[in-house]
């Protein structure tokens, strides 16, 4: 007979505090759930509903298009042009910040009196802003009154010209992404435990195999990671065309996706293009992350 | 102050699907002998015991036995599946922790890293009292009691150890609780400071009046701060006594064999009954059981049949004359006042514990590795099991 | 012994030096930058690196008066001040719910804040564009930090680390009679300040440096301009006044470039040394 009361009481405080537990949740998560639905979910939904729809100049949908707007948008004479700055950048950008960020981290693993110096060095471009970065390249390579041209005696147009400006993107772009990528190489180089590389010293491995061989290996899930977000980083360019090169004669030579976008969609308030333009650039980036994890199935080293 | 009653106290973890178990605490985890049933394994069950105003105690049992899971309960930090559980007559089961009175002491001390001694010490007092004063003089004194009072600035990681259990007893006693709930709070420190402040403990139990539930796996903890202590196993309580009892007269094997150091060593043997008296059959030698045994036996109904013989380590001794059982020693171990004896005995390892020296303070070298030596025992320390239940036939 | 010391010592340092130097090359538009924020606009058209004196302060004053980049840095500084709080609060109530209850749909709510990650901000901008100015909040600070408001990884970082926490410490505070609000506030952040000291100031400066974003949303109204738009603003291709520029640029690289260094000093403190043993 207790028992049985007891159980009652038991299962009464059980509910309360399940139902006490629920509006608490509730309250703690609604906040950023109502924010992630309304400016990351619903846009995105938004956005891939408009690329199959009539879009008007408010972004009122006014009926069903189809692939309408994806004819228009491949049709156009600038699109293919757009497409391959975007896929030029990403395969540039990518293996060349890479190869230095790992060079820089090897060079720097081991930790010396100057260690601080010129790990600060490293990582200090990583707290410029893109637009920082942009008017300060701007002006060093600026035909006229730049540093570049005079210290090398160079006669270039960079981002003047059609036939240089995408190469001083991507030296822009590349240098953007030193910082960060050099700080998550280094901490994955100074992770790897000391006595495997004591091991290889003492088996008499040369120093190149024991980069090639041990340390690369071992690091390989970051040299993914940085590999994933490079990609993503890279596709999504559009910063520079902007900001530096505007409405230049040369910036037809720079036109990305995104970039695109930005200027004949957003300006014009061609919502429609807009959208499709975004959803290739983000189908595109997916593609390719799927693409390097089926590589890291390979590739990767796990420990 | 406040008695505590436990009724028919039962928990039961509901099974978990798939991913992580639920989280016992650390010392609960190997439960594999719990009675497991469709809602799930029962940690505690059939748990009744009347705990008396200041009373000090003590819940002992190995690993999985349900005692941290029971003093979990009492503390409101676990839920209790059936039974009723009052505090001073009032029955508590629906009561947040906070609202029951009482104060804790955990194993890992969890003392709050960010908040000086000071801070730690008040953070309770906060909540429930409002001037400052008084925070101040019942921080200051709970300090004093425990002599940490120069370390009221500092923060927990530049103490040490038993600083910080101190820290964590204190945090405890400021409060002036009606019951004080310990969670093996000596189980993460070194041998010498655990029995320096086990000494502590027991003054300290003289000058703040509470009552003590006090959770251990260590006997000699159990046997030295309880004024009861609570055997537990695999869920239920095996006895409950005072020390002197559980160790005198165990209800069972596992709480003779449980209770006492070196354990207590267990024999095959078969109890007679001739002319009205019951007499040990160990090994061909006859040994007859005590009168007072034999009476309680009697009264209990026990046959004659096969049982377990228990003898403990010290009630061994070594005799010179071969009439006695004979046994090949194995390992000597010195342990400077006794010597320990590792004992092979039909194929059994038992133990003997003698005197290292004799009267004359010479060391004894009548025994070595490898040799062979006769022993005895006394009819009076033969504690008779039942073989089957194991129950204690003379209780 | 001796000839093994000196040579590893003589590697050091040519490591050293080459390391220097490469560092130098990265860091070189920075000090270009700097030095060319003192130039007169006369010493500018010279070829040389260093100006003539580092007093000269005209570029500075001319940028933040006539180029209202006075303006713009009390826009920037509310707009990362309150984003990232905003951000911060919302990541640890969600964090704080992931890391100590159990509830219908929690992983299905875990994934769906994770997976805000997923989707680069560029891809959302247009239709966030209408959204804002739907709700009228083009050309308002609320509507340039609004969408900035959830991080995923922020708040997987934060569930880590309140994970992180033994339970016995919520334990206590639970017998100490602090609930769980309670707790939250007095016990596990100020354990989790140093990370969450962390993730602030990351996020500080991710909001400090946004561009496209705060450039569509204040595009009508220059006076709600960030610091990040503002100095892209001060010239163009017929005018460049480059050293007015590099001044812009020098006075909207001091926040960061301060937290960054309080940053690199800060990532290695932990919190919990202390309160459990050992």
């Amino acid at each position: 007979m207790r028992g049985v009361v007891a159980m009652k009481t038991g299962a009464t405080l059980k509910h309360r505090q399940r139902v006490k537990t629920r509006k608490k949740v509730f309250l703690l998560l609604l906040p950023i759930l109502l924010f992630a639905a309304v400016f990351i979910y619903y846009p995105f939904v938004r956005t891939v509903v408009n690329s199959f729809s009539l879009v008007n100049a408010k972004g009122i949908i006014k009926g069903f298009a189809g692939l309408d707007n994806y004819a228009y948008t491949y049709g156009r004479k600038d699109f293919l042009p757009a497409l391959r700055h975007t896929l030029t950048i990403a395969a540039v950008n990518v293996p060349i910040t890479l190869f230095i960020t790992i060079s820089l981290a090897l060079l720097a693993n081991k930790k010396r009196r100057l260690s601080p110096v010129y790990e600060t060095m490293f990582t200090l471009p990583m707290s410029v802003s893109m637009s920082a970065a942009c008017m300060i390249f701007k002006s060093m390579f600026s035909p006229s009154v730049g540093f570049i041209n005079y210290f090398f005696g160079l006669k270039l147009g960079w981002y003047e010209s059609q036939e240089t400006a995408l190469s001083a993107v991507l030296i822009l772009t590349i240098w953007m992404s030193i910082g960060f990528d050099f700080l998550l190489m280094l901490s994955a180089l100074r992770a790897i435990p000391d006595q495997i590389i004591e091991a290889t010293r003492v088996d008499g491995i040369n120093p190149f195999r024991r980069i090639f061989k041990v340390q690369i290996p071992l690091i390989s899930p970051t040299i993914f990671y940085v590999l994933c977000t490079n990609l993503v980083l890279a596709m999504m360019t559009s910063a520079p065309m902007i900001i530096i090169m505007g409405v230049s004669s040369a910036a037809s030579a720079t036109t990305t996706l995104m970039s695109m976008m930005y200027q004949s969609g957003f300006s014009s308030s061609d919502y429609g293009l807009a959208a499709v333009l975004s959803i290739s650039a983000f189908l595109l980036t997916l593609g390719f992350t799927i693409l390097s994890f089926v590589f890291e199935r390979k590739k990767v080293h796990y420990q | 102050m406040a008695s505590v009653s436990l009724r028919n106290i039962k928990k039961i973890y509901p099974p978990v699907a798939g991913e992580k178990k639920k989280h016992l605490s650390p010392s609960d985890e190997p439960g594999a002998n719990l009675e497991k049933t469709d809602r799930g394994i029962v940690a505690v069950q059939n748990f009744n015991i009347e705990i008396k105003d200041k009373e000090f105690v003590v819940l002992v049992g190995p690993s999985g036995c349900g005692k941290s899971t029971t003093l979990r309960m009492i503390a409101g930090l676990e839920e209790i599946t059936e039974g009723e559980l009052y505090i001073d007559g009032k029955l508590v089961n629906e009561l947040d922790p906070k609202d029951r009175d009482i104060a804790m002491v955990f194993q890992n001390y969890a003392l709050y890293p960010h908040m000086t001694v000071y801070d730690n010490m008040a953070f309770a007092l906060r909540k429930r009292t409002s001037s400052k004063e008084e925070i101040d003089r019942k921080v200051r004194e709970a300090a004093d009691i425990l002599g940490i009072t120069e370390y009221l600035d500092r923060k927990p990681k530049s103490l040490s150890g038993g600083q910080r259990q101190r820290v964590a007893i204190g945090r405890a006693i400021v409060r002036n609780p009606k019951s004080m709930l310990m969670d093996e709070p000596l189980s993460n420190l070194d041998a010498k400071l655990r029995n320096q402040m086990r000494a502590e403990l027991i003054r300290l139990r003289k000058k703040i009046n509470t009552t003590f539930i006090y959770v251990t796996h260590d006997q000699t903890e159990a046997m030295t701060l309880g004024d009861r202590i609570v055997v537990m196993k695999d869920g239920f309580i095996q006895q409950i006594g005072t020390p002197q009892e559980v160790f005198d007269k165990p209800s069972n094997q596992f709480v003779a064999g449980f209770i006492g150091t070196p354990q207590m060593n267990f024999f095959h043997a078969v109890l007679i009954e001739e002319n009205g008296h019951f007499c040990v059959d160990f090994d061909g030698f006859k040994v007859p059981v005590v009168d007072e045994d034999n009476r309680r036996m009697k009264a209990n109904g026990v046959k004659s049949a096969p049982i377990i013989l228990g003898l403990r380590p010290d009630s061994l001794s070594l005799v010179e004359s071969d009439q006695y059982p004979i046994a090949h020693v194995g390992v000597v171990e010195m342990m400077g006042t006794n010597v320990h004896l590792h004992l092979e005995f039909k194929g059994k390892d038992i133990i003997l514990v003698t005197q290292a020296k004799d009267e004359n303070q010479h060391l004894k070298l009548d025994y070595e590795s490898d040799s062979m030596i006769h022993f005895s025992f006394l009819p009076q320390s033969m504690y008779l099991f039942d073989i089957e239940t194991g129950k204690n036939l003379a209780i | 012994m001796m000839k093994r010391k000196t040579r590893t010592l003589i590697q050091d340092s040519i490591v050293s030096t080459m390391a220097i130097g490469f560092g130098v090359i990265l860091i070189f538009p920075l000090i270009y930058c700097l030095a060319g924020a003192f130039k007169t606009s006369y010493e500018f058209l010279t070829p040389t690196l260093l100006p003539g004196s580092f007093t000269y302060l005209d570029n500075f004053k001319e940028a933040l008066v006539k180029g209202n980049l006075l303006r713009y840095t009390v826009n920037s500084f509310i707009i990362a001040l309150f984003g990232t709080s905003i951000r911060l609060v919302f990541s640890i109530l969600a964090a704080f719910a992931f890391a100590y209850y159990d509830f219908k749909f929690k992983n299905l709510c875990f994934f769906l804040i994770l997976g805000t990650m997923m989707i680069p901000a560029d891809v959302l901008l247009a239709t966030n564009y209408l959204t804002v100015s739907r709700l009228h909040l083009l050309n308002s600070y609320v509507g340039v930090m609004v969408v900035s408001f959830v991080s995923g990884s922020q708040m997987f970082m934060l569930r880590q680390r309140f994970m992180s926490v033994p339970k016995d410490m919520r334990e206590a505070a639970q017998i100490d009679g602090y609930g769980d609000i309670s707790y939250m506030v007095n016990v596990l952040i100020p354990i989790c300040k140093p990370v969450i000291t962390t993730l602030f100031v990351h996020s500080f400066i991710t909001l400090w440096n946004a561009y496209l974003w705060p450039l569509i949303v204040t595009a009508s109204s220059p006076n709600m301009r960030t610091i990040m738009v503002g100095i892209t603003k001060l010239n163009s291709w017929e005018d460049e006044n480059y050293q007015l520029v590099l001044a812009g640029v020098c006075i909207s690289l001091i926040p960061s470039m301060i937290l960054f260094i309080i940053m690199r000093r800060n990532m290695r403190r932990g919190g919990m040394d202390g309160a459990l043993v050992g």
